[in-house]
Parts: C-alpha cells; sequence; structure tokens
C-alpha cells in the first residue's frame, strides 16, 4: 500500500468522530479526521450541556468540544478541514476525496452528523444572513412589515409562518408538493389569515437579489417579491455522497449499521448522528468508540 | 476605540455561546466599548435593522456586520475585533 495510507479516516469531527479518533489513535492507528465546517460538530451550538457524564454542574457545548478536540490532539490524529466530496470502496482499501485531494485507508468511520436540510437552491447559500433565514422565532422580528416566504410542509413550518405573520406585512407559506397535512390545527387559521398565502404545490427554485433578498423564483416560473425567506425543513442525514457510493441507508437517509457499527460495506462504519439514533453527545460518543474499535480489529485483517 | 455590537435575542438557542464568547472578548478588550443589542425590545430591532442585521446572532464592529449566525469561534471574534482596530 502507499506510504500515506492511513489505518483509518474518520469522516466527521463531531462528538462521534473525535471519540473514535481519540479510540483509534490512542491504539496507534494511523488517523485521520476529515472535517468540512468546524471542528465540534453541532454541539458547539449546544449553550449549556447538563446531562454529559463526568460534569455534574455542566458544561458548554465548545468547551466540551475543545476537550474532545484537545484529547484527539494528544493521542496524535491528524485533524484535516476538509470537505469530502466523494468515497469510493476498493476493497481493502478505501478513497476519500476532498475539495483538497484525496486520501486512502483501510478502514473509513463516517460521523456525518445530520444538518438541517437545506433548500439547495441556487442563492440559498449566497443570501444566509441576509434574508435568507432558518430560524423564524429568531429572525423573524426583523422583517416587520415586510414580505416574507416560510418553506416547508412539516409542522414546525407551519408554526412559524403564523409567528412570522405577527409582524410582517405578507407571509406566502409554500409547502411544497406534498402540502400540509391536514392534522395541522395552523392550518385552517392560515386560511382565514389575509396576512397568509398558502401556495399549494408550488416549490422555489431559486432565491435572487442583490445585496439581500429580493425575491423567489417559483417551479411554475412565476416570480415573487421578498424581502426574506425562512427555510424551516425537516432534519435529515448529510450523506448523499455517501448514498451515490453505496452505503446503505433508509429511506430518511440515515445510515444502516450493524453491532458493530459496520455498514453494509465491510471496513465501513457509521457512528453518531449520521445513523439516526440516539442524537445526544453520550450516545455518539459511544457508537464512535464501538466503531472504532471493531474498525481496529478489522483493519488488523488488512494486509 | 473601537464599538462591537453583539445582535441577539432570548429566544435564539444559539445567541447564549455566542454570548459567552462576546463576553470574554470584553474581558480581553477592556478599552474597547462591548455592547449587547436585544433584538427582542423596539430599540434592538430598529438598531438592527440599520446596519441591515437580519439574523441573531450578529457581531459589528463600529457599525460595519463581521459575524453572522452561529457557529463562530473565539478566533474568528478576536479576528473581527482586531481587525477593526489595525
Amino acid at each position: 500500500m502507499a506510504e500515506d495510507t492511513y489505518d483509518v479516516i474518520i469522516v466527521g469531527g463531531g462528538p462521534a468522530g473525535l471519540t473514535a479518533a481519540i479510540y483509534a489513535a490512542r491504539h496507534n492507528l494511523k488517523t485521520l479526521v476529515l472535517e468540512g465546517v468546524k471542528v465540534g460538530g453541532r454541539a458547539l451550538d449546544a449553550h449549556w450541556i447538563e446531562n454529559y457524564p463526568g460534569f455534574p454542574d455542566g458544561i458548554s457545548g465548545p468547551d466540551l468540544m475543545r476537550r474532545f478536540i484537545d484529547q484527539v490532539e494528544r493521542f496524535g490524529a491528524e485533524v484535516r478541514h476538509e470537505t469530502v466530496i466523494g468515497f469510493s470502496d476498493f476493497g481493502d482499501l478505501k478513497m476519500v476525496s476532498t475539495r483538497q485531494g484525496y486520501h486512502q485507508a483501510k478502514a473509513v468511520i463516517l460521523a456525518t452528523g445530520v444538518n438541517r436540510k437545506q433548500l439547495s437552491v441556487p442563492g440559498e447559500n449566497e443570501f444566509k444572513g441576509r434574508g435568507v433565514s432558518y430560524c423564524a422565532v429568531c429572525d423573524g422580528p426583523f422583517f416587520k412589515g415586510k414580505k416574507v416566504a416560510v418553506v416547508g410542509g412539516g409542522h414546525e413550518a407551519a408554526h412559524d409562518v403564523e409567528i412570522v405573520a405577527e409582524t410582517a406585512e405578507k407571509v406566502y407559506a409554500i409547502p411544497g408538493k406534498k402540502g400540509y397535512s391536514d392534522d395541522f390545527p395552523e392550518v385552517q387559521r392560515m386560511r382565514e389569515n389575509p396576512r397568509i398565502e398558502i401556495l399549494d404545490g408550488r416549490e422555489i427554485t431559486e432565491i435572487t437579489g442583490s445585496d439581500l433578498v429580493q425575491g423567489v423564483r417559483l417551479d411554475d416560473d412565476s416570480q415573487l417579491e421578498l424581502d426574506g425567506v425562512f427555510v424551516i425543513l425537516e432534519r435529515v442525514g448529510t450523506s448523499g455522497i455517501l448514498q451515490e457510493a453505496g452505503v446503505a441507508t433508509d429511506e430518511g437517509g440515515c445510515i444502516l449499521v450493524d453491532d458493530n457499527g459496520m455498514t453494509n460495506i465491510k471496513g465501513v462504519y457509521a457512528a453518531g448522528d449520521c445513523s439516526c439514533w440516539g442524537m445526544q453527545i453520550a450516545t455518539a460518543t459511544g457508537m464512535g468508540a464501538r466503531a472504532a474499535l471493531a474498525a481496529m480489529k478489522y483493519v488488523k485483517t488488512v494486509k | 476605540m473601537v464599538k462591537v455590537e453583539l445582535f441577539c435575542s432570548p429566544v435564539c438557542p444559539n445567541c447564549p455561546a455566542a454570548r459567552r464568547l462576546f463576553n470574554e472578548a470584553a474581558k480581553r478588550h477592556p478599552g474597547d466599548e462591548f455592547v449587547e443589542v436585544n433584538t427582542y425590545t423596539e430599540a434592538g430591532i430598529e438598531r438592527g435593522m440599520s446596519l441591515r442585521v437580519m439574523a441573531v446572532p450578529t457581531v459589528a464592529v463600529d457599525g460595519e456586520i463581521k459575524l453572522v449566525g452561529w457557529p463562530f469561534d473565539e478566533g474568528d471574534l478576536e479576528k473581527a475585533v482586531s481587525e477593526a482596530k489595525s
């Protein structure tokens, strides 16, 4: 094998990935962690964590993750800020491609976490924080007297339509092709609210503007003049690339693993929120340790 | 001296963590003015809209938006303040 082949590549630098790195590196496996956003993952968002064992008074997410990172560094795992864009299985060798190049390893541990689903239309990333928001209750007050759209067909989205309509001049509710469930009590109120217009069956294809959001284009090619777009979509796994590479998932994108944390591909493991179990830091760390222990055994079998 | 403003809201789940970093930065820069702006008040919203703030948490230095949304870390905040002072 090439000299720069790692024993283990861990994709994702949240609690599961960092725990896997601690276990693997402590056992002298040549270990690489790839994290494209912030090392620490979604745990960084946690203001105060009161249920992580060992911290009876609680600890902030950033402080806890700083300790994880210190421990990873102490055992010598390599951490690179690179975004994974591809994954291939060549049997005893796995290849992980990033925007900077590619890395190869005997085993791979997927700890890609979950993320709030994006609309994934042109303009969304460009206007984040400049009219595109993912938290109606947080950012709604900035749109007082303005025109906005709330995208999403779930209950949270329906609820947020009403929240935003308390101050906005006009709210376009865009639930998507499936529409809202008839069970949502908000829907009837929305239909009776003159500030709210439900655009059933329509989808946004582009968010437009210059410095700030100025409008959206819909799938029937019509356009709406808007000041803001609230994207309130369900959470899903961030593992589309892995699915394309043949990693088995359920319908929601959650990676399927066996009792050892191994996916349907030999030598490829998954841990933490990307397998949609627990969604807690404590469960993620446990799964990270389990995957690393299994990967250690597997790596010994690879020549 | 620079004026550093943190726009945050009591209902924003990420704002407490941002506030913690902000307060730590304030201690590192005792000669500068660090002001927290509550965007759940009329005055806070007006101030935010005057700078074209559209999301919380947002950090502005001398009236210029530097950091929008979460996460950002101590280094990001330190860089924003230091660049304004240089």
